[in-house]
């Protein structure tokens, strides 16, 4: 307990310094390529914007520049059923200059998203909730990245970048999943369930993090709060969120005068209408599937997404920060219209996770099937779509590579940490090779 | 994402020298047993934790999965309302009646008297009738001035349409006399067939009535065999047909086409050679066809086309054809006759060029449900061919063969009404009021 309380305070202290030098640099840099981005390849953005591995129709940034003309038109912006996202990005993007004739202070406010979602994944960091939890103390947990180091790898992540130049509004969600992790390890649980309860008025997916997230909270609540039990505290943040969410839904009511906005936001999300390609499972599957099995294999694949939820988070109790880690992993490869805006924020996640790195046994070979894919998915979609001389089955075999490589990743990160939690328990294993029986 | 399903204390040293998993122990047992190694028994605690992680994932299965899975794959039945279909079926939901209306136009005659005449005519009418279904109603024509009261008569707002007039007029002989144009019989009378107001019956009354009778008697057949077919419970179904009845109108039922909105009439010459290249079609249809289907407007459209063929050899050749042979005659490989491609049926009428002759000395032949051929050497006079045509249409479409013309036409008229009913059985879910007024009004 000691060491916590004086890990506690070492956050706050380095908290408090943060704009040293080191990470002035660091965000700089990275708002500098940003810019220099968005200002030497003036077509750069709108290029990125139409790529299907950034854009997903629920967060599409042509797709809300539609949905802001028909607001701003006194149209309802789902009219046109293109317009999938929630109703409270539209008031938001009014108040900015059009992003047609100014577009530079879009371009500030994703780069701002961008460093936000850094600052908070720098809070994370320096919280060491990683390496040792209230529950849990890896026996490796002085091998780590710096909070600066981290930071950098998520703000240059070519990923990152792509996604940030091709403005998506998924980074709005990046952003606030990240601080709420950031608020919950801080034991700031009322702001933590803020900040998610916006992430899943803005995605929906993002509730599913619910259960680690309020874990994380109680782990690392306030001293005053110490003799509340599990139950009470989970009530009360359940209570929170749903309060949130219901403010949240009725102000969207009222930016949009009814409520048909949920059948367009979140109906979407079910339903899957949108069949445009991503670098998701959901797409070719549903366009194969013949009509009468369609609704029973939404099910099935959502009560698949949601089923990890409750596995991982009672089997790593110790570690809830590691169990939203790999949720979003998870996420990334198996939601209905994922991008590699999701990728990018599993990764920086995965990136705490360096004492654990050496335990993995695949890391190449996810790597480079990732990067594989990563080359081999644009030309194949280049393929199919313009140059004709690929199919449909050339890019879904591509995004089927890239899941693949994703899911190795996310197992071995998930068998690493295992085994680091099992050789506390048995010493002598350390260093051997194991197998399972 | 199996591992997940890890637990640390089922892990096991991957030792290269513990291969030895036999219970029994090899020979060399004292140095391989040394090594090897069995885990460490579970705790309780990693049992009870993976208990609850199964038990996280049969949560979701059962209480998520079974739901949607028997929600999603139930196939939509909609409820049929079984009893009121079983009440078509059984014919219980309405009974058919059609009732013809008969006017007597009496002015000859006392109102009394003509009352009078009235009541014991129907009642030798009803006597002579033992199919309830079809059922002749009497009644005095009004006065030409009383249009008001004419109102009356007609009972429950719907104007049915006098079927036939009786005139009554005074002569020497008792004769009828169906006149040719118009649905009027007169009927003469001597003065002495007056029925006395006591009498309950009078040799006029029945005279009138056995007249009817027979009138209505082909058109009486056509609906008994119509409804026969349907499935009407059996004490309200028709008497029994006598076979050779039953034999003509089983011809009557497969010679004529379908009931449909619209017909389509090709009319078509064919000439073995390159003469004549032209017929007068167009006057002739406007003189002679035309005014028969004007008056069928109120069953069915009609559009024509037509087309001359040269160079047209027929299925069989020779200059007698046996009645055999007619059914080979179109040469219906090479003849342009479409089919009914579009939604109406085709009748084809084809004039063939040549002096052939049907064995027995006929010219023309009907083709059931399809058409009719004449055949005529002479071209330039087309009347007797479409008089031929238009008797030929009239039996195609189900027309009975005898009477007066426009009694034919009604006849025909109120036929397709009554056969639409029985079909109408089957529509369930509009009450039958409706449906017999949509029919009627078509």
């Amino acid at each position: 307990m000691v060491l916590l309380v004086e890990l506690h305070s070492f956050a706050h202290t380095k908290i408090k310094m943060s704009l040293d030098r080191r990470k002035v640099t660091i965000f700089g840099a990275a708002a500098a390529v940003r810019l220099l981005l968005f200002t030497a390849f003036p077509g750069l953005p709108d290029l990125l914007t139409a790529r299907v591995e950034i854009s997903t129709p629920v967060t599409s940034f042509k797709r809300l520049q539609e949905g802001l003309f028909l607001y701003n038109h006194n149209v309802s912006p789902y009219d046109g059923g293109v317009y999938h996202q929630a109703p409270i990005l539209l008031p938001l993007f009014s108040l900015l200059p059009s992003s047609a004739t100014y577009p530079a202070f879009t371009y500030l406010l994703y780069i701002l998203v961008d460093l936000l979602s850094a600052n908070a994944l720098m809070k994370i960091a320096e919280s060491g909730e990683a390496g040792s939890s209230k529950l849990y103390t890896s026996p490796r947990k002085d091998k780590k990245w710096t909070s600066h180091a981290i930071a950098a790898a998520f703000l240059f992540n070519p990923f990152t970048i792509a996604t940030c130049i091709g403005r998506p509004t998924s980074v709005f969600t990046t952003c606030a999943i990240l601080h709420a992790i950031s608020k919950a390890v801080v034991g700031s649980s009322f702001t933590s369930m803020f900040a998610i309860s916006i992430a899943s008025y803005l995605s929906m997916y993002p509730i599913l993090l619910f259960p680690p997230l309020v874990l994380l909270c109680f782990d690392r609540r306030r001293r005053k709060s110490q003799n509340e039990t599990i139950y009470s505290f989970v009530i009360g943040n359940v209570i929170a969120v749903a309060g949130f969410l219901y403010s949240l839904l009725q102000m969207s009511s009222i930016i949009t005068g009814s409520w048909e906005f949920l059948e367009s936001t979140y109906g979407v999300q079910l339903l899957l209408p949108d069949l445009t390609p991503n670098v998701g499972l959901w797409w070719y599957f549903f366009i194969e599937m013949f009509d009468s099995f369609r609704n029973f294999f939404l099910g099935v694949f959502w009560i698949h997404l949601s089923s990890y939820v409750g596995g991982l988070t009672i089997r790593l109790r110790p570690q809830p920060l590691f169990v939203l880690t790999i949720l979003l992993g998870i996420f990334a490869i198996f939601k209905p219209y994922p991008s590699i805006s999701d990728t990018s924020l599993f990764l920086a996640m995965l990136l705490l996770y360096r004492h654990v790195f050496p335990l993995m046994r695949y890391t190449f070979l996810a790597l480079s099937t990732i990067l594989y894919a990563t080359l081999l998915g644009p030309a194949f979609y280049y393929l199919w779509i313009y140059a004709g001389s690929g199919n449909a089955n050339f890019f879904y075999a591509i995004t089927l590579v890239w899941s693949l490589g994703l899911s190795i990743l996310v197992a071995d990160a998930l068998f690493a940490v295992l085994r680091d939690e099992w050789e506390v328990e048995r010493p002598e294993m350390r260093g051997k090779e194991i197998r399972q029986i | 994402m199996s591992t997940s399903s890890h637990t640390p204390a089922i892990l096991q040293e991957d030792d290269s020298r513990g291969i030895g998993k036999d219970s029994v122990p090899p020979a060399d047992a004292f140095s391989v047993a040394s090594t090897k190694k069995e885990p460490p028994p579970e705790k309780p605690e990693s049992i009870r934790l993976r208990s609850l992680v199964l038990l996280s994932f049969w949560v979701i299965i059962l209480f998520l999965g079974l739901p949607i899975w028997w929600k999603t794959t139930t196939i939509y039945r909609a409820r049929l309302p079984l009893d009121q279909m079983m009440d078509w079926a059984d014919g219980r939901a309405c009974r058919p009646v059609f009732p013809l209306r008969i006017s007597i136009e009496a002015d000859s005659l006392q109102d009394h008297e003509a009352q009078h005449l009235l009541r014991t005519t129907q009642h030798a009418l009803d006597d002579l009738n033992d199919f309830s279904a079809h059922h002749l109603r009497l009644q005095l024509s009004p006065p030409a001035n009383a249009t008001t009261s004419a109102e009356g008569v007609s009972k429950g707002g719907d104007e049915e349409e006098v079927a036939l007039v009786i005139r009554l007029l005074p002569g020497t002989i008792t004769k009828a006399d169906l006149q040719s144009y118009s649905p009027i019989l007169d009927v003469y009378y001597t003065p002495n067939q007056i029925p006395s107001s006591s009498s309950s019956s009078s040799s006029l009354a029945t005279y009138i009535a056995n007249t009817l009778q027979t009138m209505f008697a082909e058109e009486q057949a056509m609906i008994a065999y119509l409804l026969s077919t349907s499935s009407a419970p059996p004490e309200r179904s028709p008497k029994a047909l006598a076979p050779e009845v039953a034999e003509s109108l089983a011809k009557w039922t497969t010679r004529s086409m379908k009931y449909s909105r619209t017909y389509h009439l090709t009319f078509s010459l064919f000439t073995p050679n390159a003469t004549p290249s032209s017929w007068d079609i167009e006057a002739a249809l406007e003189e002679h066809v035309k005014p028969l289907l004007k008056s069928f407007s109120s069953i069915s459209n009609f559009t024509i086309d037509t087309q001359v063929q040269l160079y047209a050899t027929p299925g069989v050749g020779g200059n007698v054809l046996k009645k055999e042979d007619l059914s080979g005659f179109i040469n219906a490989a090479e003849w342009p006759l479409s089919p009914s491609i579009g939604g109406a049926p085709t009748v084809n009428f084809i004039v063939y060029v040549g002096d052939m002759e049907v064995e027995g000395g006929g010219k023309s032949w009907l083709i059931p449900q399809w058409g009719g051929v004449v055949i005529q050497s002479d071209i330039s006079d087309l009347r007797p061919a479409m008089l031929t045509f238009s008797n030929q249409l009239m039996s195609l479409l189900g027309a009975p063969e005898t009477g007066s013309l426009p009694l034919r036409l009604m006849t025909l008229v109120r036929r397709y009404h009554q056969s639409a009913f029985p079909k109408a059985l089957q529509m369930v879910y509009t009450p039958p009021s409706s449906i017999y007024a949509k029919h009627a009004m078509d």
